[in-house]
């Protein structure tokens, strides 16, 4: 049988294949620039899951290294997966300072649990797990995997309380032009005649409670960024978060109320 | 002392060197186009073409002369109009800068806007729901039974 294909045909195939073969190059480029999608998730589809099932099998078959092994593998994998998507936040992140994203991606000498540090350390548990032959070797390795990495309890908590500092520390920042504009805007009244005496009460509050939030935030990020797994595991690194949070949770309060300030200055000279 | 001068001026920069050195005289003579003996004005500028430069007994007719407010020469700022042409044959127009120049009106009082400050405080609204959002996860990683 001959199967000949028109001219006209061909370019256009060929124009179909090429525009198909950019798009699935763009997709790619996309995605092998994210270090989220690092070929050390080694989770066929780096879907997060809790290894219920794989544990309820070592259960079952308590003295099989295969099953025993799949479980290790699924606890480092998932792991893999909460380390990968809190590097896709990291980089993403419109409240982190570059220095801060850089401490939680890489260490940047201050943090020792970076996400850089606990995926190699987890890769490298792996390979130790994969390469037990016996039941004991197997409950040595994996009962490393919590402790000496601690992603849940220290990494991602650390994460969002780094990111939340800055944020907190972004919207202190934004109230020095707003404050400033104020300023000008009741000097102007007065200039007018106008009687500035609750305006000007009300921006002294803002730039006093703006300052005792910058004073909060402030230490947050350098007394969490160097906890590590061994923090936690002493218990020293849970009350730094706990007083960390209260810090940002207190500076919240401070800025909402600040915010409150500044809404009330701009009603009262705009009257 | 009189400045009745006629010149026959053939660069820009004599005439002009010669205009300030005329303006400086009839100051000094506390004149503003008359000259301290009650002539007439100082003419400066083109003349008639037949008086050399250093000849200041030679006056041409006055009537072919043009002439020149020295109150808007002598103005902190004079007008393009009141410099003296220096092309011979040009005819130099009256000054239209006589009048002084009219101050401008007095300021009204500042309008007070608020639209700036609005703007920086739905800035701080957009900025504390960050803020919001990522003490959220804080907090909800604070309390992970994770291990």
């Amino acid at each position: 049988m001959n199967f000949k294909l028109s001219p006209r045909l061909g370019r256009m195939t060929l124009a179909l294949g090429a525009a198909g073969l950019l798009a699935v190059g763009s997709f790619g480029s996309v995605y092998a620039a994210d270090p989220s999608t690092s070929t050390n998730s080694t989770t066929a589809a780096a879907v997060h899951h809790f290894c219920i099932p794989e544990w309820a099998a070592v259960k079952a078959h308590p003295g099989n290294a295969d099953i025993l092994r799949a479980a290790g593998d699924c606890e480092i994998n998932r792991r893999f997966v909460t380390l990968d998507g809190l590097t896709y936040l990291v980089n993403h992140s419109d409240v982190l300072t570059a220095d801060h994203k850089t401490d939680l991606l890489t260490g940047g000498g201050v943090n020792p649990a970076s996400f850089v540090w606990e995926h190699s350390g987890l890769a490298t548990l792996k390979a130790s797990i994969d390469a037990d032959t016996t039941i004991a070797s197997l409950r040595t390795d994996i009962a490393k995997i919590a402790p000496d990495y601690r992603v849940y309890l220290l990494v991602v908590p650390k994460t969002h309380i780094v990111a939340a500092a800055d944020g907190s520390a972004k919207v202190a920042a934004k109230f020095g032009p707003l404050a400033t504009e104020l300023q000008n805007l009741i000097n102007l009244a007065k200039a007018d005649g106008k009687d500035v005496t609750a305006a000007q009460a009300k921006l002294d509050d803002l730039n006093a409670k703006v300052g005792q939030a910058n004073g909060l935030i402030a230490p947050v990020a350098g007394t969490v960024l160097p906890l590590s797994p061994a923090d936690w595991n002493s218990g020293a690194a849970k009350p730094v978060f706990q007083a960390a949070r209260t810090s940002l949770h207190q500076a919240r309060t401070l800025l909402v109320d600040a915010r409150k300030d500044a809404h009330q200055i701009i009603v009262l000279l705009g009257s | 002392m009189s400045v009745r001068t006629t010149l026959r001026l053939g660069t820009v920069r004599l005439g002009t060197a010669l205009l300030g050195l005329t303006l400086v005289v009839a100051a000094c003579n506390g004149a503003t186009g008359t000259t301290a003996n009650g002539g007439s004005g100082a003419n400066l500028g083109a003349g008639s073409g037949t008086a050399a430069a250093g000849d200041p007994g030679a006056a041409a007719p006055a009537s072919a002369e043009p002439t020149f407010d020295l109150g808007s020469l002598l103005s902190p700022n004079p007008t393009p109009d009141a410099t003296p042409a220096s092309t011979p044959g040009a005819t130099a127009t009256p000054p239209s800068g006589t009048q002084p120049t009219p101050r401008p009106a007095a300021t009204t009082p500042p309008v007070i806007s608020t639209t700036k400050a609005s703007s920086l405080l739905s800035q701080v609204d957009h900025l504390l729901s960050e803020m919001d959002s990522e003490l959220s996860n804080a907090d909800a990683a604070a309390n992970n039974p994770g291990e």
